[in-house]
């Protein structure tokens, strides 16, 4: 969630704003769809890379079980593209990066906080469990932590594995929308 | 194709939406019509907000129309867009650089923007650095700004333009680094590259293009060529007279009434009097001064300073 919040979030303001990356890239044969897809691919191999990374110190201190680690790897790859493309599609239209601060203290760190990432969701009162359980962190956090110690069962990866790809997707298709709107005004 | 039409507007119209409270929107391209032929260089002139860097995002392809019609290499900008950018440079007023990258690396992802092969940037590449000097593998960060806008230049040639935008190619240089530039535009100019600039200087416009219209509100206010536009709307000599404090606007009144000859302007620090013959003008001025004289100069009109 956090690579996926940085490398999509004030990546992405600053492309568009005064890095001028993006109004480059406008002037060429390329379509504004194109450069956000370019932009995306440099996430997902941000996410990839960093995800690798986690799943060797994972597997070299024997906290996972089995081969069923490398499949964190896509797992951890949907939950941060679930989160890049809803923010990239919001930070292609920002003047200034101080919302996205805003976002990452207000929306990400609480999120954080009950997404079952550091103390079980059990601890929680009843409502405030059924609240976390919506939350598409705790959803990619179940994803890959059931993943990793081979205790996932299919419909339970099928269903949050929907549910990520449904947002990734709905981020995409609203970033289009927004990227033209930035790009060619 | 020498002396085909490269760029044809009719009516063209562009409308922002409202922001920050504006209710009608804002009308930043009001009507226009130009034409523009192969290997001409066109400027257009004219204050912040007048519309011209607005209207070369059109004939960039870079953003829709709201009225009017406009063909670009013979093509709808709404339909073509990606055939018309890439054969048309662009040079931004913000040079929008890779900073961090070198001048080599810069060209290159410029280059594969346009989808061209390795091969092909790289024999174009030895072509254009020789705009840079021995730049080619500094950082970007470290270029000074003039260094900076010639490799915006150079990059803009990659895709070996028909047509290339700049705007405001000069602002912010020192006098050297202009005349640089210039030489270089003049060069590509006669190489048959077709120019089309925005600017706030005269001289540059004097200088670089064949043909300008000035804007202002949205709209072309005059257009010809740099000596028509002079002929037209500039005098010989422009005579400046400076006032005690509290006795500019009488003065500038008397001016008026006593027949000193040409147009006089009052402004908040001067008055200024258009005229053929500035010596003329400020001997007719003695025979209705003040009690006490002002300070004055006359000559031809500064191409910086003459707005008229």
């Amino acid at each position: 969630m956090q690579t996926g919040f940085i490398e999509g979030g004030g990546r992405v303001v600053a492309a568009a704003g005064w890095q001028g990356s993006y109004r480059s890239a406008a002037t060429t044969p390329l379509e504004p769809a194109e450069i956000m897809a370019g932009h995306l691919l440099f996430v997902a191999f941000r996410l990839l890379t960093s995800n690798a990374a986690f799943v060797v110190v994972m597997a070299a201190f024997g906290v996972s079980k089995g081969w069923w680690v490398i499949a964190t790897l896509p797992a951890a790859l949907l939950t941060g593209l679930a989160f890049a493309t809803p923010i990239a599609a919001w930070a292609v239209g920002l003047r200034s990066p101080s919302k996205m601060n805003s976002a990452f203290r207000f929306v990400l760190m609480p999120m954080y906080m009950f997404s079952g990432t550091f103390f079980a969701l059990d601890q929680l009162p009843h409502w405030l469990r059924v609240a976390a359980n919506a939350l598409p962190l705790t959803q990619g956090v179940e994803l890959c932590r059931s993943l990793s110690l081979g205790s996932a069962t299919s419909l339970e990866v099928l269903g949050r594995g929907a549910y990520l790809l449904a947002l990734a997707i709905g981020g995409i298709a609203v970033a289009r929308l927004t990227y033209r709107r930035r790009l060619h005004p | 194709m020498s002396g085909a039409v490269l760029v044809e507007a009719r009516g063209l119209t562009k409308t922002y939406p409202p922001r920050n409270g504006d209710a009608q929107g804002h009308r930043a391209v009001d009507g226009i019509d130009f034409e523009l032929g192969r290997g001409e260089a066109f400027g257009f002139l004219g204050p912040n907000g007048a519309g011209k860097a607005s209207t070369m995002r059109r004939v960039a392809a870079i953003s829709p129309v709201s009225g009017g019609s406009l063909r670009v290499l013979g093509m709808d900008p709404a339909r073509d867009g990606p055939e018309i950018r890439g054969r048309i440079g662009v040079v931004p007023q913000d040079d929008c650089l890779d900073r961090e990258l070198t001048v080599r690396e810069n060209l290159y992802i410029y280059g594969r923007y346009f989808g061209l092969s390795k091969a092909v940037i790289r024999e174009r590449l030895a072509d254009l650095l020789a705009l840079l000097e021995d730049k080619a593998d500094e950082q970007v960060e470290a270029l000074s700004g003039g260094m900076r806008r010639r490799l915006t230049i150079a990059r803009s040639l990659i895709n070996e333009p028909e047509i290339l935008l700049l705007d405001e190619p000069t602002t912010g240089l020192d006098p050297q680094a202009r005349h640089v530039l210039w030489d270089r535009l003049f060069r590509l100019k006669q190489e048959g590259v077709t120019l089309i600039l925005t600017t706030h200087y005269m001289d540059e416009a004097e200088q670089l293009c064949d043909r300008l219209a000035v804007m202002d509100g949205g709209k072309i206010v005059a257009e010809g060529s740099p000596r028509e536009l002079i002929d037209a709307h500039v005098t010989r000599e422009v005579l400046e007279l400076r006032f005690p404090t509290g006795e500019q606007e009488d003065a500038s009144t008397r001016l008026r009434d006593g027949g000193v000859g040409g147009r006089v302007e009052l402004l908040p620090d001067r008055v200024v009097v258009y005229t053929d013959d500035g010596e003329a003008a400020l001997a007719m001025r003695t025979h209705c001064r003040s009690s006490r004289s002002p300070h004055s100069s006359a000559g031809p009109p500064s191409r910086t300073s003459s707005s008229s």
